[in-house]
């Protein structure tokens, strides 16, 4: 066992997307990305010496549903470990596999058949029984209430929320795999209805199926692809309060304290230049503009400036969501890892037509979906 | 604090889960569960590489990690590979005593659960011999089937 400096991504793939793949069952959405992810990398199976899996349990309709998709994941007979939190926390455990020096490559695999669950129900028994399920909150509701804590101009925060969802949506429109490829018009979303204040319908993306698999993989095992391998150098994560207390929501201290180790890990000195793209939770376009804040995108109380000056769009000065985010293709649990796909396809050239020019550093981010009470950042080179 | 209230009792705060599923069976599935139904048939999936026979049928072989392509029609004979009788009550489980049983059809290669039918189950050592690994069963199919698993059972020859 020789511990590892260093984590590549071999390679990485998404199944078929859509509102309801009913066509397939879990395993078998499953399957799809498992075998798309290792064709990517040009990987057999029989190569393959840890598989890690996340998955929701309540939203899959399984209890441990990782029993059922395990070996169309990749994992039969093989060594296999498996979380509950949000699907990037499996990219993290795969990471820390490979650095154990233990594995040459690792499979991370999520996945999201939303159609099957009544995500808000499921979404609402996250809440514990004695303060909070009788008050009636949701995750929704509860990053509603958060927003309520900023301190700035709301109508500049309202404007730029909207702002956020044009851009990602017009990004989406370009990306031929995102789900959702048409527009959203600012005034679609201004006549959209309150779904709970200040949280408007259209800012809410449509939730679609999928799985989502990223092949990691040691420095030596690196040098046996074909392609480009993209370097993670920095990863951090960590977990909030549960539900909102002390700390207001807005400021994101979970995110702030896993990018400051992630960061650190990297060596990035300051976020603010030395990122070509972004790849972030935008479960509503609030939790993007408090992202550029809390990941030192930009300084404290100019997110909204960030989004409204242009930085963020797809040709601004700092690309944050080429790919559209969840705004374009809302894997609810498999978010996260469709952004760490996303950007290792910017940084690798292969992201096609919403290919940023030349990027040679990003960020991948995943959040527990919209109270984010944990979050995942990984620091992505291709040199 | 002295004037603090005191439990007597723990208190507990009773809650309920109702959580209202639609899985989608899938275009193997469907097809499985539709010969079922229509053509009192069975089919399984044989995996292209390894030859291995799937029943339930799946789109892939999760040893070879190919998509299996060949449907096969399997049974309506098999061999007991693993038993039991249940005499306890389960929650939302079948009003014992029942026998089940994974059976490997004639032609598969995996074993598939169902219930056995027609064993005098009220003493359990008569019915585990009845029921040995090894012994053979056939497939008796429901009359009004609906596609489901249940629409067969095992019965011993």
């Amino acid at each position: 066992m020789n511990i590892q400096s260093r984590i590549a991504i071999l390679g990485g793939a998404q199944s078929m997307l859509g509102a309801h793949r009913d066509d397939v069952r879990l395993e078998e959405l499953v399957f799809e990305a498992a075998e798309a992810a290792l064709d990517d990398a040009g990987v057999k199976r029989s190569e393959l010496d840890t598989v890690v899996l996340a998955g929701s349990d309540q939203m899959d309709g399984r209890s441990i549903s990782s029993m059922v998709t395990a070996c169309p994941a990749g994992a039969y007979l093989k060594d296999e470990i498996r979380t509950t939190i949000e699907g990037s926390f499996a990219a993290v455990l795969a990471c820390m596999r490979i650095l154990s020096g233990e594995f040459e490559t690792a499979l991370a695999v999520t996945w999201t058949k939303t159609s099957e669950s009544p995500y808000d129900l499921v979404s609402s028994l996250s809440y514990d029984p004695f303060y909070q399920r009788p008050i009636g909150l949701s995750d929704v509701i509860d990053a509603a209430a958060a927003v309520s804590t900023y301190t700035g101009s709301k109508s500049t925060l309202a404007d730029a929320a909207c702002s956020v969802v044009v851009k990602n949506r017009s990004n989406g429109e370009v990306n031929p795999r995102a789900f959702l490829r048409y527009p959203m018009a600012r005034e679609t979303i201004d006549d959209s209805p309150y779904v709970a204040y200040p949280i408007r319908r259209a800012e809410i993306p449509q939730a679609c199926d999928g799985a989502v698999a990223v092949l990691f993989g040691s420095a030596q095992r690196a040098k046996a692809i074909d392609h480009q391998p993209v370097w993670v150098d920095g990863v951090g994560w960590a977990t909030g309060e549960y539900g909102i207390g002390v700390d207001p929501p807005v400021h994101m201290r979970a995110l702030r304290a896993a990018a400051a180790r992630a960061y650190a890990m990297a060596g990035v000195v300051d976020p603010s230049r030395e990122f070509n793209f972004a790849e972030i939770f935008d479960g509503t376009p609030y939790h993007e503009i408090f992202a550029y804040e809390a990941l030192g995108l930009t300084p404290d109380g100019l997110g909204p400036a960030f989004i409204l000056d242009g930085a963020s769009e797809r040709h601004g000065a700092l690309p944050v969501n080429p790919s559209g985010g969840l705004q374009a293709t809302n894997l609810r649990f498999a978010s996260g890892m469709s952004r760490i796909l996303e950007a290792y396809l910017q940084l690798s050239g292969r992201a096609g037509p919403v290919q940023v020019a030349s990027p040679r550093q990003g960020i991948a981010h995943g959040a527990t979906t919209y109270p984010a009470q944990s979050h995942a950042i990984f620091v992505m080179r291709n040199y | 604090m002295s004037d603090m209230a005191t439990a007597s009792s723990p208190l507990i705060h009773p809650g309920e889960w109702h959580i209202h599923y639609d899985y989608a069976v899938g275009e193997i599935a469907e097809r499985f569960f539709t010969e079922l139904r229509d053509n009192a048939t069975i089919y399984a999936l044989r995996c292209p590489s390894c030859k291995l026979v799937f029943v339930p049928p799946r789109a892939y072989c999760e040893r070879c990690f190919v998509r299996t392509t060949d449907w096969v029609k399997i049974g309506p004979e098999g061999v007991i590979e693993a038993f039991t009788i249940v005499y306890e009550p389960f929650d939302g489980l079948p009003v014992p005593p029942y026998a089940v049983a994974y059976v490997t059809l004639d032609g598969a290669s995996t074993a598939l659960a169902n219930f056995v039918t027609d064993v005098d189950l009220s003493d359990p050592e008569q019915a585990s011999a009845a029921l040995a690994i090894g012994n053979r069963v056939i497939v008796d199919f429901v009359d009004e089937r609906k596609g489901l698993i249940t629409d067969f059972h095992y019965r011993l020859l």
